[in-house]
């Protein structure tokens, strides 16, 4: 089974490194889809099915926490597991967002056995490679 | 830059460049850096909340490309390292003031860290902000970079 993924993040840079992460996770994906900020990640929600979504929390025009509010806000999207991916260590921050729905934290710099990890309980599958 | 301060700083910047660039970053007197040639960059994220300042960081222009490099597993040459050198550097500053600032306030302040911000720098600013006391000088990978924290928290 092979999941559509989203990545949510301003820098180019930490987009490129999901995708090479993936990789060397073995995570299988299907499509890879990735947005700059919340307005464009909203967007391609609109349009794709997505069964994972990774979003950053600091970002330019719709930051993380107003995309997971949003989601939650459709019946549809409000499904979509949200791991927040971010170097803060703001308690509160992330508390905030998990009480939105996001159901899962990742500090940066992350690994791909992380990542692995991440996926393995969010997609409730026991070996995603 | 005060001496605990100092220390934070230090330890923050070895391990956040040893995990998110695979490079190592040693500690130098300021006054033992090496020549670091004329163009510069410098990406500064300011901070706002309990604790307010700024982190900067200043490197040679061509680190930028190195660290894009390491950071997406490519040889410094190739045109991906080029495309995203200065967005790998930005990215290396919000990740570097993240872990900072919990090194310095703890987790539950309340601490706002702005989108990173890139200029350019010349010599005579890179001198300009080597003289500074709130400026650390490393080594990072035998290339010359400063870290500039300034903060003043906020009066409780």
């Amino acid at each position: 089974m092979a999941f559509n993924i989203l990545v949510v993040d301003d820098s180019g840079t930490v987009r490129d490194f999901f995708a090479k992460t993936l990789r060397l996770a073995q995570v299988p994906v299907g499509t890879l889809f990735q947005a700059r900020n919340g307005a464009e990640a909203l967007s391609i929600l609109s349009d794709h099915w997505v069964d994972l979504m990774f979003t950053d929390i600091n970002m330019p025009v719709m930051d993380g926490l107003e995309l997971v509010r949003r989601m939650k806000g459709d019946e549809l999207l409000d499904r979509i597991p949200v791991v927040v991916v971010s170097a803060e260590q703001d308690q509160q921050g992330i508390e905030e967002l998990m009480n939105l729905g996001a159901r899962a934290y990742v500090r940066k710099p992350f690994t791909p056995e992380r990542i692995r990890e991440i996926v393995e309980e969010q997609m409730g599958v026991s070996d995603a490679r | 830059m005060r001496d605990e301060q100092a220390g934070l700083v230090i330890q923050t910047f070895r391990e956040v460049v040893r995990k998110q660039v695979f490079m190592l970053a040693e500690p130098i007197d300021k006054s033992l850096l090496p020549a670091p040639g004329e163009d510069f960059r410098c990406a500064r994220v300011a901070i706002t909340g309990d604790l307010s300042g700024a982190v900067s960081l200043v490197v040679p222009s061509e680190l930028c490309r190195e660290i894009a490099a390491n950071m997406l597993g490519v040889v410094s040459k190739e045109h991906l390292a080029s495309f995203r050198a200065e967005d790998s550097f930005l990215e290396l500053a919000n990740v570097f003031t993240g872990h900072l600032r919990g090194a310095l306030v703890g987790q539950g302040a309340r601490v706002r860290a702005m989108l990173p911000e890139l200029s350019t720098m010349d010599l005579t600013e890179w001198r300009a902000y080597l003289a500074s006391p709130d400026c650390q000088g490393f080594l990072v990978d035998e290339t010359p970079v400063l870290v500039k924290v300034t903060t003043e928290a906020l009066a409780s």
